[in-house]
C-alpha cells in the first residue's frame, strides 16, 4: 500500500495515497468542519466550510479538505487567519438567507449549521442581505416536514436519495441565488414518487427536511438515542432510536451494521407507533370461574398458563397443544420457546410465522448447495452484474436488498423485475415482467430452459463447481417455452429476452422475498432459483448468489434456533435419533420424534379438532391466512388459548391466559438477519408496567411446567443453544461486534460473508431436476 | 450594414472579410482552405501535428490562453473511444462577439479547424456549442457543414483516408455558466450544467466519460493556416517577442468605430483604439478599459500602451481573457457599470458553491448601494474582503466576477468613495 506523509498543523500525519486532506485530519485527530460532506455520500463540493490552507513555501492557496487528495510534503494549516476568514465568510453567508429561527426549530441542538455559528462565533446577521421566502411546511407529506428557508443547498438530500435510496425525488432548480431543492415539477413528494423512506431528512443538516413527529414536542437534547437492531424484515437494520421517556419519538439510520450501513425503509423509520400506542398490553389477565377476562398479576397468569397447558397436554395427549411464535422474537426466546414445545409440553408443533419459508430454504440449500442458508451475503446484490428481483414488494417489504439492486442497476447492471403489477421497483428496472400472480416457479424453469438451449451458462463454473449437470438437462427437455408463456402471461419472447438478459453479465444475483400469503416460494422453487445461480456460476463467488429471503424479522433465528416443527436448534432433524441423543444430553429430556405442523397445518388441526391448545407468542394468526373469520371460530374451539403478545388484539378475547410481552425495542438478546448476521438488540425503552420479556414470560412457564429446564440467563441460554448449533463454535454474546457475525463462525470475528466454492469432487454444488 | 473597417495588418482568420457576406466553401477553398486538411490527414502523425501547434505558440483563446497542443497532448494515448471536440461558441462574456464575427465571415475555418483537432487525437465526433441567440451563425453552420460533406471534408472516410469524423451543432441553453468547459460537456450531455472540478480532466474524462478537448472557436480556427504555413510564420504575425499570431480584438463602448478587429497578437492598446477603432467618442475622455472581457480587471490611462498579448496585459495586473476590449470614458460612471456586470454575474451563477451563490448577491447589494446613495464606507472593506473570498469557489465564474469588482476598488476607489460621501451617484445630473 502506497502512503504518503504530510504535515497538518505542524503535526506529521502518514496516510494512503490517494486519501482526502480530510480523511488525513480525521487520522490526525484534527478536526475540521464540514457541511455538505458525509461519509456515506459522494462527494459534492459544494459548501467550501472545510477549506484548509495549503502552504506551498511563499505562497498558499485555500483548498477543500473534503476533496482535496493528499501530496506527499504537504503542508497544510487548517485553523489559520485565512481558514477562519474564509470558514466565517462563508458562514455568514449562509446564515444571511436563513431564518435563524433556532429558539423554536426541531434541529435545534442537533444541528450542523447551528453547531458551526457556534465554534465559529458567527452572529447571524453582520450583514442583511437578500432572503428567500418559501412556504413553511410546502408539503402534505404525513411523515416529512418540509421548509426549504431553512435549506443551506448542501445538496445531501439529493445524494442521499439517489445514492441510498435510489428514488431520485429531490433536485436541484433555479441558478444562482435562486437555486433550490425541489421534487421533479415542485409535485408534492407522494405524487412524484417518494417512497418514505426518509433518508432525505436523516441526512439534512438543518431543518429544511425533517420529520414531521415530535415537532415542536421534543427539543433534541432531551432525547436519548439507543441503537439496536429493526425486525421488521429480514434485512436486520441497526437503527437509531430517540426516545423521550417512555416513547419513541424518531428512527434514525446507524452506519455500524453492514446490513444497512445508515439505511432504513419505511416501516423501520415510521411504523413504531405500535411501541407507543395505547393498546400495549401492560397487565396480565385469565378468565375467571365465569370465563370473563380479569387482570391479574403476571405471575398468577402465568401460573394458570402452565396449569391449562399441562391440564391440555394430561387429557389430550402430547401433540394436543402447538406452540406458535411470530417473527420478531430473539434468538434466545425462539430457542425457549421450542424447549418449552420440545420438553415440557412433549409435541414438535412449534414453529415461526415464517417457518415453512425458512424450512424450505434451509431444505433447498442444504440439498443444492450442502449449506443450509443464504449462501452469500446482502452486499453481494450491488456488486452484480445483472439482478433479478422476484416475489413482495421488495422496495416495501425487503428494502436493504432492494436498494442495493438498483444501485447495481446505476452502475449499468440489467435489472429484471418480475411482480404482477407495476412496483416500485419497476421504475429502475431495464426489464418488468408482470406476470401471473404464483407463476414464479414457471418463469424460472422458462429462464433456465432459455439459458440452457442457448448456451449461456457459464461452463466453466458449471464444470469445476457442479454435480448431476445431466439430471437438470433431462428434465428441462420436458420443459416447453409455450407452455411458460401460458402459465406465466408472457411471451414467449418475453422470456427469451429475459434469460438472455439476466445472463449477459455474470456474476447474478436473483433477489426473492417471501410474502405471508403467497405459498408459491417451497423447495422445488428455491432449488431452481439455486439451479439458475448455478447455470451463471453465480453462488459463491463476490456479486453472485442467490438471495432468497422469508419475510419474519428474525426468521433465520427462528430457524436457525429451532424454532421449527421439523428441526431443533442447529437444523438438527427431530426424526434423527443420534440428533435427539445430541439434544438429549443437552435438555436432560428427549424431543419427541414425530415432526410436527407448521403453522397452516396447525390452523387446519384446530378446526378438525386436533388440536386443543394453543400459546401464542407475539404472533397473530389472523395476519397470516385470508380468511379470518374461518380460523376465528376454529379459535373459538380451542381448550386453552395462551396469547403472550404486546398489543392487545380481538385474539386476547378468546385466550384463557393474557401474557403482557413487550416490543423487540425493549428487548436484550440477539438476531439473525437473512445474511447470517447475528446482531445484538439493546432495549431502548424501559419497561413499564407488569410486562415482562418473551424470554423471561417463555422461561416463567418453563420454571413452572418442569423447573430443571429453565434458563438461568439470556447468555447461558444462548450458550446452551451453541452447544446444539454447530456454526455458532461457541459464539458468546460478549464476542458479538456492534457489525454483528455471519454464521459459520470462524476464529475471526466477522464470521463468513459466503460460502466456499466446493473443492472435492462430493462437496460439489447439485444441480435438482425442475419440479 | 455591417461596416468594415480597414485593416492593413495581414488577415488571417478575416482573409475573406466582406460587407455583409458568408465566405462560400469556394471562396475558402481559394484562399488556401481546406490545404491543411490534405496535407496533413493520413500523412501526418498526431504527435507531428502537435509538434507544429506546440512550436506556433497558440493559445486559446476562450480566456484562459492554455496551449492548444498541451491540451491535445493530454489525451491519453490509451484513451477510450470513441473520444471528442467540443468547440465553444458559447461566447456569453459580456464585450465578446468575435467567435460570431468569425462564422459569420468564414465557417469553413471554424470547421476545418476541428476536423484537423479531431484527426489529432482521434476523435469521431465534434460539436459545435453555440449560443442559443446566435441562432444565424448556428444555421450558418449546418449549413456549410453539409458543403462540407459534400465535398468529402467531413463525414465517413474524410478525403478518402480511413479517418472519419461528422460535427453537430449544438444550441446552448442560452446560460454564462454553459461556456465552461466542463458545464458545457454536462450540457451537451443533457445534464444541468454545473461545472465539475476537474481531475479528471475533460481530456480524459469528458464527454461520457471519453477524451474530450473542448477549444474556443476562435483557437480551432487559428490551426488550419498554422499547419499550412509552419509556426514560424505563425510566430512572425505577432507583434511583439514571445507571442504568436493574429488575434480577434473586439472593442465596444464610446468609441467612434467599435467592431471586431482581426490584428496581430501584442498590438498596443493605444493603436487598437486610436487607429482602428477610431478613439474615443466625441465629448468623450478615455478613462479606462477592460482588454478581455467581463471578467478581467480595469486597466487605466498608465496602460495606455500596453501590448494587447497575454504576456504583457498579465504583468499590468490584468488578463487578455477573450481579448473584448470594453472601453470606458470619463461620464461612465464605473460604480454602475460594475454594479451591471455583477448582476450579470449573480444572476448567471450556477449556485453549485456557497461562495459564488451567496456572495455575488452579497455583492451587487453593496454595489446597488453605493450607486444608489445608500453606501457608507464600511462597504468598501466589505466589497474588498467578499472579492477575496470569490477566489474560494468551485469555479472560475466567481473569481472572474470578483475581477472587476477588485479592479474598481484598486483603481478607482476614490470614485467609489465619491458616491459614498455624496450621498449619490456624482454621475447622475
Ligand atoms: C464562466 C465561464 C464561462 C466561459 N465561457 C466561455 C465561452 O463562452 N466560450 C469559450 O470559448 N470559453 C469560455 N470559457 C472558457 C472555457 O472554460 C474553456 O477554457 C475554453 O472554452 C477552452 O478553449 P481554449 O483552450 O481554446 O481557450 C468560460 C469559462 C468560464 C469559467
Ligand atoms: S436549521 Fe439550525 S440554524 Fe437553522 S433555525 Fe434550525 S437550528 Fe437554527
Ligand atoms: S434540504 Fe437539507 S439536505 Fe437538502 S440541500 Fe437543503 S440543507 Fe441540504
Ligand atoms: S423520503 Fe426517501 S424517497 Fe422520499 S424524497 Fe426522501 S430520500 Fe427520497
Ligand atoms: S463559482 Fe460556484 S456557483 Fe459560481 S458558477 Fe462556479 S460552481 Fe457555480
Ligand atoms: S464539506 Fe467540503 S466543500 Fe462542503
Amino acid at each position: 500500500m502506497a502512503t504518503g506523509t504530510l504535515k497538518i498543523n505542524g503535526q506529521e500525519v502518514e496516510v494512503e495515497k490517494g486519501s482526502t486532506i480530510l480523511q488525513a485530519a480525521e487520522k490526525a485527530g484534527i478536526y475540521v468542519p464540514v457541511l455538505c460532506y458525509h461519509p456515506l455520500l459522494p462527494l459534492e463540493e459544494a459548501c467550501r466550510i472545510c477549506v484548509v490552507e495549503d502552504v506551498r513555501g511563499d505562497w498558499s492557496t485555500l483548498v477543500a479538505a473534503c476533496v482535496y487528495p493528499v501530496r506527499n510534503g504537504m503542508v497544510i494549516q487548517t485553523d489559520s487567519p485565512m481558514v477562519i476568514e474564509a470558514r466565517k465568510t462563508i458562514m455568514e453567508l449562509l446564515l444571511s438567507d436563513h431564518p435563524n429561527d433556532c429558539m423554536t426549530c426541531y434541529a435545534t441542538g442537533s444541528c450542523e449549521l447551528q453547531d458551526l455559528a457556534h465554534i465559529y462565533q458567527v452572529k447571524s446577521t453582520k450583514y442583511e442581505g437578500a432572503r428567500h421566502k418559501y412556504t413553511v411546511d410546502s408539503d402534505p407529506s404525513p411523515y416529512l416536514f418540509i421548509d426549504m428557508n431553512k435549506c443551506i443547498l448542501c445538496r445531501r438530500c439529493i445524494r442521499a436519495c439517489h445514492e441510498i435510496q435510489g428514488a431520485d425525488i429531490w433536485t436541484k432548480v433555479g441558478r444562482g441565488f435562486d437555486q433550490r431543492i425541489s421534487t421533479a415539477f415542485g409535485l408534492p413528494l407522494a405524487e412524484a414518487g417518494c417512497e418514505d423512506c426518509g433518508h432525505c431528512a436523516d441526512f439534512c443538516p438543518v431543518d429544511a427536511i425533517g420529520y414531521r413527529v415530535g415537532r415542536g414536542e421534543v427539543r433534541s437534547w432531551q432525547l436519548k438515542g439507543t441503537a439496536t437492531i429493526c425486525l421488521h424484515c429480514p434485512s436486520g437494520c441497526r437503527a437509531q432510536y430517540d426516545t423521550l421517556k417512555d416513547k419513541v419519538v424518531r428512527v434514525v439510520g446507524n452506519a455500524e451494521s453492514p446490513s444497512n450501513r445508515g439505511a432504513l425503509c419505511k416501516a423501520g423509520r415510521f411504523n413504531f407507533n405500535f411501541i407507543n400506542s395505547p393498546d400495549r398490553l401492560r397487565t396480565a389477565a385469565m378468565q375467571n370461574a365465569q370465563r370473563e377476562l380479569v387482570p391479574c398479576s403476571t405471575d398468577e397468569a402465568l401460573d394458570a398458563a402452565a396449569a391449562a397447558l399441562q391440564k391440555v397436554r394430561d387429557s389430550h395427549g402430547v401433540n394436543s397443544i402447538a406452540v406458535l411464535c411470530g417473527s420478531m422474537l430473539t434468538n434466545e426466546e425462539y430457542y425457549l420457546a421450542q424447549k418449552l414445545a420440545r420438553c415440557a409440553l412433549f409435541t414438535n408443533h412449534v414453529d415461526n410465522a415464517s417457518g415453512a419459508w425458512q424450512q424450505a430454504i434451509h431444505e433447498a440449500m442444504s440439498a443444492s448447495l450442502g449449506f443450509g442458508a443464504m449462501p452469500g451475503s446482502l452486499q453481494d446484490i450491488e456488486r452484480a452484474g445483472a439482478v433479478l428481483v422476484m416475489g413482495s414488494n421488495t422496495i416495501e417489504k425487503h428494502a436493504m436488498a432492494a436498494i442495493r439492486a438498483r444501485k447495481a442497476a446505476r452502475g449499468g447492471a440489467p435489472l429484471i423485475v418480475v411482480h404482477p403489477s407495476p412496483v416500485p421497483m419497476t421504475k429502475t428496472a431495464n426489464m418488468h415482467l408482470a406476470i401471473k400472480a404464483g407463476s414464479e416457479s414457471a418463469l424460472l424453469q422458462g429462464l433456465i430452459k432459455v439459458i440452457l438451449t442457448e448456451e449461456l451458462y457459464d461452463k466453466a463454473f458449471v464444470e469445476k463447481c457442479t454435480q448431476d449437470f445431466a439430471k437438470l438437462e433431462r428434465s428441462v427437455q420436458k420443459i416447453n417455452l409455450g407452455d411458460v408463456a401460458e402459465k406465466t402471461g408472457l411471451s414467449e419472447e418475453q422470456i427469451r429476452d429475459a434469460g438472455r438478459l439476466y445472463a449477459s453479465r455474470r456474476p447474478a444475483c436473483l433477489v426473492h422475498g417471501a410474502e405471508p400469503l403467497d405459498n408459491t416460494a417451497n423447495e422445488s422453487f428455491y432449488r431452481n432459483c439455486v439451479n439458475l445461480q448455478l447455470l451463471l456460476g453465480s453462488v459463491g463467488v463476490p456479486g453472485g448468489t442467490p438471495c432468497l429471503m422469508g419475510f419474519g424479522g428474525n426468521g433465520q433465528g427462528a430457524g436457525d434456533f429451532g424454532a421449527l416443527p421439523k428441526y431443533l436448534p442447529g437444523y438438527r432433524p427431530v426424526t434423527s435419533s443420534p440428533a435427539r441423543k445430541t439434544a438429549a444430553k443437552v435438555w436432560g429430556v428427549s424431543p419427541p420424534d414425530k415432526p410436527g405442523m407448521h403453522c397452516s397445518k396447525v390452523f387446519e388441526a384446530i378446526e378438525r379438532g386436533e388440536i386443543k391448545g394453543l400459546y401464542l407468542i407475539g404472533l397473530n394468526p389472523l395476519e397470516l391466512v385470508p380468511n379470518k373469520k374461518r380460523l376465528e371460530s376454529a379459535l373459538a374451539r380451542l381448550d386453552v388459548l395462551v396469547v403472550q403478545d404486546c398489543l392487545s388484539s380481538e385474539l386476547c378475547e378468546a385466550a384463557q391466559v393474557v401474557l403482557p410481552a413487550v416490543t423487540f425495542v425493549e428487548k436484550r438478546g440477539t438476531a439473525t438477519n437473512c445474511e447470517r448476521r447475528i446482531q445484538r438488540l439493546q432495549p431502548v425503552l424501559a419497561l413499564q408496567g407488569d410486562v415482562r420479556s418473551d424470554f423471561d414470560l417463555i422461561n416463567g412457564l418453563l420454571g413452572r411446567l418442569d423447573g430443571e429446564l429453565q434458563a438461568d440467563s439470556l447468555e447461558s441460554a444462548f450458550a446452551e443453544a451453541g452447544q446444539l448449533i454447530s456454526d455458532l463454535n461457541g459464539l458468546s454474546h460478549e464476542t458479538i461486534a456492534p457489525e454483528g457475525v455471519q454464521w459459520p463462525v470462524g476464529d475471526g470475528p466477522a464470521g463468513a460473508e459466503r460460502i466456499a466454492l466446493p473443492e472435492g469432487e462430493k462437496s460439489k454444488f447439485k444441480f435438482a431436476a425442475v419440479k | 450594414m455591417t461596416r468594415v473597417k480597414l485593416v492593413e495588418t495581414p488577415q488571417v482568420l478575416f482573409r475573406n472579410r466582406r460587407p455583409n457576406r458568408i465566405a462560400t466553401l469556394e471562396e475558402y477553398r481559394q484562399s488556401g482552405g481546406y490545404e491543411a486538411l490534405v496535407k496533413v490527414v493520413g500523412r501526418w502523425s498526431p504527435a507531428e501535428i502537435c509538434r507544429c501547434i506546440d512550436e506556433s505558440g497558440l493559445k486559446g483563446r476562450g480566456g484562459a490562453g492554455f496551449p492548444a497542443s498541451k491540451k491535445w497532448m493530454s489525451v491519453p494515448a490509451d484513451g477510450a473511444y470513441p473520444r471528442y471536440i467540443a468547440a465553444n461558441a458559447d461566447e456569453m462574456e459580456p464585450g465578446t462577439f468575435k467567435d460570431r464575427m468569425l462564422i459569420h465571415v468564414d465557417p469553413h475555418a471554424v470547421i476545418e479547424g476541428m476536423i484537423l483537432a479531431g484527426y489529432t487525437i482521434s476523435a469521431s465526433k465534434g460539436y459545435i456549442f453555440v449560443r442559443p441567440s446566435y441562432e444565424s451563425s448556428a444555421a450558418i453552420l449546418e449549413q456549410e457543414l453539409e458543403n462540407a460533406r459534400r465535398a468529402g471534408y467531413l463525414g465517413e472516410n474524410i478525403l478518402g483516408t480511413d479517418f472519419s469524423f461528422d460535427i453537430v451543432v449544438h444550441r446552448s441553453g442560452g446560460r454564462y455558466i454553459c461556456g465552461e468547459a466542463t458545464a458545457l460537456l454536462n450540457a451537451l450531455m443533457g445534464k444541468r450544467p454545473n461545472p465539475i472540478k476537474p481531475p479528471p480532466f475533460p481530456t480524459v474524462k469528458g464527454l461520457w466519460d471519453r477524451p474530450t478537448v473542448v477549444n474556443n472557436v476562435e483557437t480551432l480556427a487559428n490551426v488550419p493556416p498554422i499547419l499550412r504555413n509552419g509556426p514560424q510564420w505563425y510566430r512572425n504575425l505577432a507583434e511583439t517577442e514571445g507571442s504568436a499570431g493574429t488575434k480577434l480584438y473586439c472593442v465596444s463602448g464610446r468609441v467612434n468605430n467599435p467592431g471586431c478587429f482581426e490584428l496581430p497578437m501584442g498590438t498596443r492598446f493605444s493603436e487598437i483604439l486610436e487607429r482602428y477603432a477610431g478613439g474615443m467618442a466625441p465629448g468623450y475622455a478615455f478613462k479606462a478599459f477592460l482588454p478581455g472581457g467581463a471578467s478581467t480587471c480595469f486597466l487605466t490611462k498608465a496602460h495606455y500602451h500596453v501590448a494587447m498579448d497575454f504576456d504583457a496585459v498579465a504583468a499590468a495586473g490584468s488578463r487578455l481573457g477573450t481579448g473584448a476590449v470594453i472601453v470606458f470614458d470619463d461620464r461612465t460612471c464605473l460604480v454602475a457599470a460594475v454594479l451591471n456586470l455583477t448582476e450579470f454575474f449573480a444572476r448567471e451563477s450556477c449556485g453549485w458553491c456557497t461562495p459564488c451563490r451567496e456572495g455575488l448577491p452579497y455583492l451587487r447589494d453593496l454595489l446597488w448601494r453605493i450607486e444608489h446613495g445608500e453606501g457608507k464606507e464600511a462597504f468598501i472593506p466589505m466589497l474588498r474582503s467578499m472579492c477575496k473570498h470569490l477566489w474560494n469557489a468551485y469555479c472560475a465564474l466567481a473569481p472572474g466576477a470578483a475581477t472587476p469588482v477588485e479592479g474598481l476598488l484598486k483603481h478607482f476607489e476614490d470614485e467609489v468613495r465619491e458616491h459614498i460621501i455624496q450621498k449619490r451617484c456624482p454621475f447622475k445630473v
